[in-house]
Formats: structure tokens, sequence, C-alpha cells
């Protein structure tokens, strides 16, 4: 197959020269190439391919098992003679080559492991008992991964590069990308041979670096501003420092020289720090955990989306401020019309969601956790020993655990005789969305002053948020005197949306009501240990009797909310209460649900870029 | 056993944006197929299983199981290319197909794995393939597509990505390219489709039940003389076939001598930048639906009309930021701006 070549690629300057890099030095060993889908990721992955004469691309599929990627007991080799030998996996193969794992956040977390602990050792371990030692594997790992998605912070701090691939603005650069890509996939030799000149030159100056970089020096000066900077940059642990200095020599020998200068420093900050820094803006802000997406904002300035100022207006308005509600009024019981509001504007949501586990990296928090399965559904990710009888049967695995008996076996006329000891069973991992219910406020003191439409856009928001990371989404109103499930769990947004465009405001508010229906459709995930999200819009006001107990609304709501802290369920309370003076009911409310507390013009992204902002 | 007859291409009455998206894929598979949208009822799969008769021949390997494209080494699966090495190796025809892939498939007989019958009687490894392999050079069939595990979803975008399935699993290595044309139907209403598969469709449609009070009789009157007699209902619609399938294979043979001018490709990147979307995907599929589209009706290059008559077809759903918006973009604005820039050149 003939690759593309890397000189034909448009634009994407900066992957290309952290690839050109990579090549140069053997220190640097891992690159990762994020970007949005139809950017050239997979293209210029596989471009690397022989631009140092002999130095291949090796792919690892997603499909690979743990023996595919280490290696394994070879099945022909010990049925012929009983002799145990190995296969090479990908691992091995991929020694003195270049690794190409796309897709990084759908690979299994065991081969995610064994990748990145033979990165930086330089050699991997067979898998199965009885086999022979280490492979030798030194190879240069280049991942790809969808912007979208996200990796955990120590698999991204395993990258000593994370390079960002961009859409074109430039017509005569788009017009340019789509012939040669019409041309590449027609006649892939001419358009190879187009470039022969340029991939001939770009080969000498990598093969040339090769040979500077050993020699490539780094002044004591600079070696002290590497750890300043990332120190002032908030980068944790120490190999974002040894990767500035491999990349930057190698910066500084592909120019030609013998030293690192300051241009190569800045070059290679951009490339080897970015995606280490922690989240400045979180630490910045009074709450921790709500810190706005960086990478989301950093993204936006790659679009080149328009100046934040007029954006940061914006935000404000999506949520008018409210004249101070008076503690004796209420509205509630008088105003029993009912009314359907328009949803207003959308926006973006900051990465609000409790955690579960370790703080993700990128946009998403909780995107598919994954479980072991025990119904034989989801797939594959390994096998075991059955603790009893089993229907599950791993039948490669069984076959690979009998093999190496088969000499002294009867085997019938077969090739393989298997015996009961011998059965493996699968295990697998289901990977499934979280499902997030919202309960929201739809009494009539929510239609005060427009508050419902504010609201309406603030969900629409958050739906889509969730849309994106492919959660399940309820969402139940409580109004009058019921709870009313008005969606349940759903992967359609677009039901979800329409739903919430017809969803009527009027009566009195019985948030007790909500906050049960709630629990009743979240307990079973929340059982299960999957960690339901509630996410409840309200101002704290509870004026519906829902048990028959004495307490007064507030105390009863309350201590519901304190028996169901425990549930297993993550709660998170958006503040919908305004104006100056506050009766601070949802605060106490998050108190006893020991949840996440918001306030709903604080969930918008760029609301909250401003306050930080201002901090600073 | 006879092929069951399956109700003809040119006998479904409406839905004409469907059988546009599914005949453009015909003739340029690289287009990257089509997502068919719509409630149930609407045609969905019998217009995709019709198209299997109208597809036209592959020049292939005889006997692979991957369908390797004859004459092509540089291309071919590990067993194909040591054929070619022996020069022990024939060519045959054969007619393209669809090939389904069922939601409750495992990834072993996705991907394809060990051949454990061989294993168990000879002691030899050996590749057994799986769907990918069959659905190499065909038409790759998912119905209700948004309800597939996300795992299978991964496997299909990591082999869609390169066109090649490289297996690595149950101690067989083995490679065979993977091209298909991605064909999925949904219904909405079960549940959203992931973004990055989105992406991958070349075409999108959205399609409804028929609103016309006579085109719904028809539609009823030609049910139930097809379930009647099917072979009777096929042969009545033969000649309408065969124009049809002349037409794509007129059309395939007229593509590699259409080439984009500067005219549509700075309109298709100008629509892409005006838009907003993201990647360069959508610029190259306008460009080779506008292709196909000039191909089927004749002409000799495609023109700002190709492209505005398939964008309704490529855009909607690469547009960023609005996943909930009935994908509508607002056509009689956008068909403004088009033709104006389009005059523009």
């Amino acid at each position: 197959m003939i690759n593309y070549p890397m000189p034909a690629v448009v634009g994407n300057r900066n992957v290309k020269r952290a690839l050109a890099c990579a090549l140069s030095s053997p220190d640097i060993r891992a690159v990762l190439i994020c970007g949005p889908p139809g950017t050239g990721k997979t293209m210029l992955a596989n471009s690397l391919d022989n631009i140092v004469p002999g130095k291949r691309t090796v792919r690892l599929p997603l499909n690979a098992d743990n023996e595919g990627v280490t290696g394994g007991l070879d099945l022909e080799s010990v049925l012929r003679d009983g002799r145990r030998r190995t296969f090479k996996g990908v691992l091995e193969r991929s020694d003195g080559n270049i690794l190409i794992a796309e897709n990084m956040s759908a690979l299994r977390e065991s081969v995610t492991n064994m990748l990145l602990d033979s990165v930086h050792k330089g050699y991997g371990l067979p898998e199965g008992d009885g086999m022979s030692g280490p492979c030798e594997c030194k190879f240069l790992l280049i991942g790809t991964i969808d912007s979208r998605e996200c990796l955990s912070d120590g698999v991204m701090d395993c990258f000593d590069m994370c390079v960002f691939t961009e859409t074109s603005e430039n017509e005569a650069d788009r017009a340019e990308i789509v012939t040669r890509h019409i041309e590449y996939e027609n006649d892939p030799e001419g358009l190879r041979d187009r470039f022969s000149d340029d991939a001939a030159r770009m080969s000498e100056t990598v093969i040339a670096a090769m040979k500077r970089y050993p020699h490539v020096t780094v002044s004591d000066g600079y070696v002290g501003a590497i750890s300043k900077l990332s120190k002032e940059l908030n980068v944790e642990g120490h190999r974002g420092d040894i990767s500035m200095m491999h990349v930057s020599r190698a910066l500084a020998a592909m120019d030609g020289r013998d030293s690192v200068s300051m241009e190569d420093l800045k070059e290679a900050a951009s490339m080897c720090l970015e995606h280490r820094r922690k989240d400045v803006a979180s630490d910045a802000s009074s709450e921790p955990e709500r810190g706005p997406d960086k990478n989301d904002s950093a993204k936006k300035d790659e679009h080149g989306d328009n100046d934040e100022g007029s954006e940061r207006e914006d935000g404000h308005e999506d949520v008018p401020s409210f004249a101070p509600d008076s503690l004796e009024s209420t509205p509630d019981a008088s105003n029993d019309a009912e009314e359907i509001f328009v949803v207003g504007r959308e926006f973006d949501v900051i990465d609000y969601m409790p955690k579960t586990r370790e703080k993700r990296h990128m946009k998403n928090s909780g995107r598919l956790d994954a479980k072991i399965s025990k119904d034989h559904s989801g797939r594959t990710v390994g096998y075991r020993i059955p603790s009893s009888r089993t229907c599950d049967i791993a039948l490669g695995a069984t076959i690979y655990a009998a093999a190496p008996h088969q000499t002294h076996r009867d085997r019938r006329g077969l090739a393989i005789a298997v015996k009961t000891e011998d059965v493996r069973e699968k295990v697998r991992e289901k990977r499934h969305g979280t499902k997030i219910m919202f309960l929201v406020d739809g009494s009539g003191s929510m239609g005060a002053e427009q508050r419902m439409v504010a609201v309406k856009g603030a969900i629409l928001s958050l739906l889509r948020e969730a849309y994106l990371e492919r959660n399940e989404v309820g969402l139940i109103v409580f109004r009058k005197n019921v709870a009313e499930a008005v969606l349940s769990p759903t992967k359609s947004v677009l039901t979800a949306s329409r739903r919430l465009a017809e969803m009527p405001t009027g009566g009195r508010t019985p948030l007790v009501h909500g906050m049960a229906k709630a629990y009743d459709m979240l307990r079973i995930d929340a059982s299960k240990g999957y960690a339901p999200i509630l996410v409840i819009l309200t101002d704290g006001r509870n004026n519906v009797k829902y048990g028959s107990g004495d307490e007064n609304f507030r105390e009863e709501m309350l201590s519901v909310a304190s028996s169901m802290s425990s549930s297993g369920i993550r709660f998170v309370v958006i503040d919908t209460e305004t104006g100056h003076v506050r009766l601070g009911l949802a605060v106490a409310l998050s108190k006893a649900l020991a949840g996440t507390y918001i306030r709903l013009e604080e969930l918008n992204a760029e609301y909250l870029k401003g306050s930080v902002n201002m901090i600073k | 056993m006879r092929r069951r007859t399956v109700y003809p291409f040119s006998a479904i009455v409406g839905q004409e944006r469907m059988k546009k998206a599914l005949l453009l894929n015909a003739i340029y598979p690289s287009i990257g197929g089509v997502l068919i949208r719509g409630e149930k009822g609407t045609a969905k799969s019998t217009a995709v299983r019709a198209l299997a008769d109208l597809l036209p021949e592959r020049h292939v390997v005889l006997g692979c199981p991957c369908g390797c494209r004859w004459g092509d080494p540089d291309n071919a699966c590990a067993d194909c290319a040591e054929k070619y090495l022996k020069n022990d190796i024939e060519g045959t025809f054969e007619h393209m197909k669809v090939v389904e892939l069922p939601l409750s498939s495992t990834e072993d007989r996705v991907v394809g794995t060990l051949d454990i019958e061989h294993a168990i009687s000879a002691g030899r490894k050996r590749f057994e393939p799986g769907i990918l392999a069959r659905a190499n050079g065909n038409i790759l069939y998912v119905d209700e597509v948004n309800l597939l595990e996300d795992n299978l979803v991964d496997l299909l975008l990591d082999v869609a990505a390169m066109g090649v399935n490289f297996v690595e699993r149950e101690g067989v290595s083995f490679s065979h390219p993977s091209r298909f044309v991605l064909i999925g139907t949904m219904n909405p209403e079960e549940g959203d489709l992931r973004p990055q598969l989105l992406d991958r469709f070349g075409l999108v449609v959205d399609v409804e039940s028929e609103h016309d009070e006579e085109r719904r009789i028809e539609i009823i009157k030609r049910l139930i003389d097809f379930e009647n007699d099917p072979a009777g209902f096929a042969e009545s619609y033969e000649k309408d076939q065969r124009i049809l399938s002349d037409d794509i294979v007129k059309a395939r043979s007229r593509l590699p001598s259409l080439h984009p001018g500067t005219d549509i490709l700075t309109l298709a990147a100008k629509t892409a930048i005006y838009l907003g979307v993201d990647g360069h995907r959508s610029d190259i599929t306008l460009i080779k639906a506008a292709l196909a589209n000039a191909a089927l009706k004749g002409k000799n290059a495609a023109d700002a009309s190709d492209m505005l008559e398939v964008s309704a077809l490529v855009l909607p759903h690469r547009m960023r930021k609005n996943p909930f918006q009935d994908s509508s973009l607002d056509s009689d604005e956008f068909n403004d701006w088009m033709m104006n820039e389009a005059g523009a050149l």
C-alpha cells in the first residue's frame, strides 16, 4: 500500500514539524495527534512510513487482544513437537519502527497500559505463563484521538508531545486538499512521484538531524528556564521537563544548530507542556472541581472564534438578573395559571459533572464507564479459568491452554484433545453511558420574570453536553401536587428537546415529590454501581407536603435529602434563585445531599471564564 | 438455492432523495455511504436491499474470501499476496453484494478470528474471515445502526479509516483490504448516532412517509401485487431495472474522465467555511457527490447546479453545534447564497 506522502499534506505545519522532530531523536518515544474528524490524523500518522529508510509503520488495531500485543504461545509449534515457542506480537514487530495506535480512547485499558509501559521501558513482557523473557521493543508511538474524546491524565503524561490538527479556513488550501485527496485515491503512485523530491529533502533533513542530535546541548540557564516554565504552567511531574529537553534539542538539530535557542524552547513548550497542564482556572476559582474546560477554550481559540468580550456579554444575557423575591410573597399559591415558555439561548456548559474516579483529561468527565459484565454481553477483554460450569467459552484460549499437553494425550484422530481443565471462559466488559436525570422546578414561581426561559436554555445546553458524551438523559418536572417524568431516560436528545419546549409551568412546588420520583427511577442504576447523576434545578423552595410527619416543608426536604445522600447517586444542585436577597435554600439542599452546588448563571462557561479573568 | 426475489428498486414510489443518494454511491463508492433516517415503514430497508440488483460487477480474485480486487497486489490480503508471488492466481467477475452486519454480531464475527475447526482438526493456524472481509468491495449494511454497540462502532471506524482490516487476535496476525460502502438505516426516535460515526457517512437522507393520497394508494397496490406474485411483479419492472443499471454502468465509466474544476472546488471550500463545518470531509464529499451526479446525468463536467443538488445530502449532518435541530439547513436561504456565490465565480 502506498501511503500519502507527508509533504503533500496541506497545512498542519506544527504537526508535521513535531513528527519530523520525533523521528530525529531516539529519546522521543510518544507523540499524540489530536483533532476533529477529517483533519488528517490518520493520514499524517501513516505518512511517517519510510521517511527514515527502513523505519516502517506498524499498526495496533483496536481488535488486538493481549497476546496480539505482547506475543504469546505459538500454537503450531507446540502441536508439532511439543515445544513452547512464542509468536511475535505487535510490540516486538514494532522494534526499531513506528507503532501507530489510532483512536486511543477506544483501546482496552489493559492494552493501553501494556503499550505505555513498554514505550518508556523499551521492552515488553509476553503474555501467559512459561513464556520466554522480555522482548526488545524500542519504538516510536504515534497515538491519535478525536478532540471530542478524552484520556486520563496519566496516559496523557506518557506522551512526550501532543499536537493538534486543524481545519483549514483558507479557500485555496481547502480546494487543494480535495484535489490531492482525489488524486491520491485514483493514482497513489502519481502523487508519490509528484512529491518525491520534497519527500527526499525531508528524509535528508531528518537523517541529518538524527546525526546531529547527540551533539546538541542545552545551556544550564535554559535547563533552569525549563523547570521554571513547567512550574509556572502548573505542569505536574518531571516528564514534561524531560520531554522539553529532548524536543528542543531535536528542534535545534533539525535547524542544523548545536545548541538550543530560546525559540526552540518556546516551540517545544507548546508541544510538550500544553497537554500536561493542570486546570489553571480551577485553581483560581473558589470551587476547584468546577473549573471551565481549558481545552474547550483552547479549541475555541484554534478555530479563531470571534472576540471573547462580546461572547461574555451574551453569557450574561442568557441569565437575566431578576428582582429579589420578597420573603412574604407566595406567588406559587396564587399563580395556578399554566404557561409555556420558550426555550432560552443555549451556551457552552462548564464541566459540572461530579467525578467518579480519577480526574479525566479533556472535554469529558464521565463518558462511558467500563464495568466487568456478568451476563455474557459486552466485548471480550480477556479470559480466565472458570470458577464453575460456564457456557461462555473462550474457544481460542481453550485451545491454547490445551496445546502444550497434546504430546501425552489421546487425540482420537484430531490435532487437539481438549479436557475440562483446559476450558477458559471469556471475561467481558461492558461500557455504558451515565444516566443523567434532570429534575426541574415547573412551579408558578419559575414563570416570574421569564425565569423559565433561562432555565430551559440551561437544560438544553446541559442536554447537548450529555448527548455528545453518549449519556442517557431523562427529565422530571415537579409542579402543582405531583412530579411527572416528562421524559424517561433516552439517548434521543431530539425527543428530549421537543418535550422541553412543550413543558408547561404553573402551580405549587412539590420538590420532595420530585426527589422521590427521581430516586425511584435512578436507584436500580445506583445499586449496580453505575453512579447515575441527578441534576436538580431549583431555588430550594418546597411547599407541598410529601409524607404525613409533622416536620415543616423545609425540614421534610432536608431529611429526605440526607437520607438519599449515600444512595450511590451523584447529585448536582443548580440554584435558580436570583436577586440580592437570597434564602439559600438550595445551598442547604445540596449540603444535605452531599452534592455539588452551582448557581444557574455560573453554569455558562463564558460567564465563568469571565469571572476567572477578573480574579486574575 | 434460488435467490429470493427482492422488490425492484425502480418500483419504489417516491423517496427520490433516498434513491438518488443510493445511486450516487453505486456510481462512486468512495463517497462514503449513506445514512437513511426515518420512521418505520418508509421503504428504507427495501431500498437498500433493492439496490443489490442494480450493482455492477467487480473483477476479483477467484476464491478469495476477502474479495480482493484483481490485479492489485499492493492492496491484497496476505493470502492473495502470497499467491501473486507464486503466480498461482486467477480472476473472476462477481456482482457487488449487500453484506448485512446484524446488531447481535460479536467482535469475532465482525473482525474475523482463528479458525477453530481447522485448529482442532489440523493443528494449524488459519484466519477465519469475518463480516469486514466479506464487505470488502461491497456494501456493508447496518439496519438500526444507532443501536449498534459502541465497541462494534469503534471497530468499524478503525477499519474505515484505513480501508484495511488488521487482525491481531487469538494468535492470528492477518490483514486484508476492507473498503466498503457503509449504508445505515435508523429511526431517530430510538436514539442518536455517535458523532464520529455520523461523520463517516458520506451522505445523509431523512425520509418521511408519503403524504400524497394517490401515491399512498399506489404504494399499497404495488406492495400487494408484489406479495401475491413476486416473480411476475419483478418481471414487469425488468425493463426499468435494465435502463437504470445501464445508467449506472455508463455513469461509472464516465466518472474517471470528470475532473473537478477550480470553480466548484472553490465553491465547495466557500460552502464549508460559510457553514463552519469541522474537518475536510464535507468538501471532499461535496465534490465527489457532484461528480457522480454529473456522471449520472451524462454531463461532461460537474457544475454548481450539481453541487446544489447534492448539498442537502452532504451538508446537514456536518454542521457544527446543532445536534438538536431537525438537521434542516434553511434550504431557501442556503440555495440563494450558493447560487449567488456560484454566479460570482
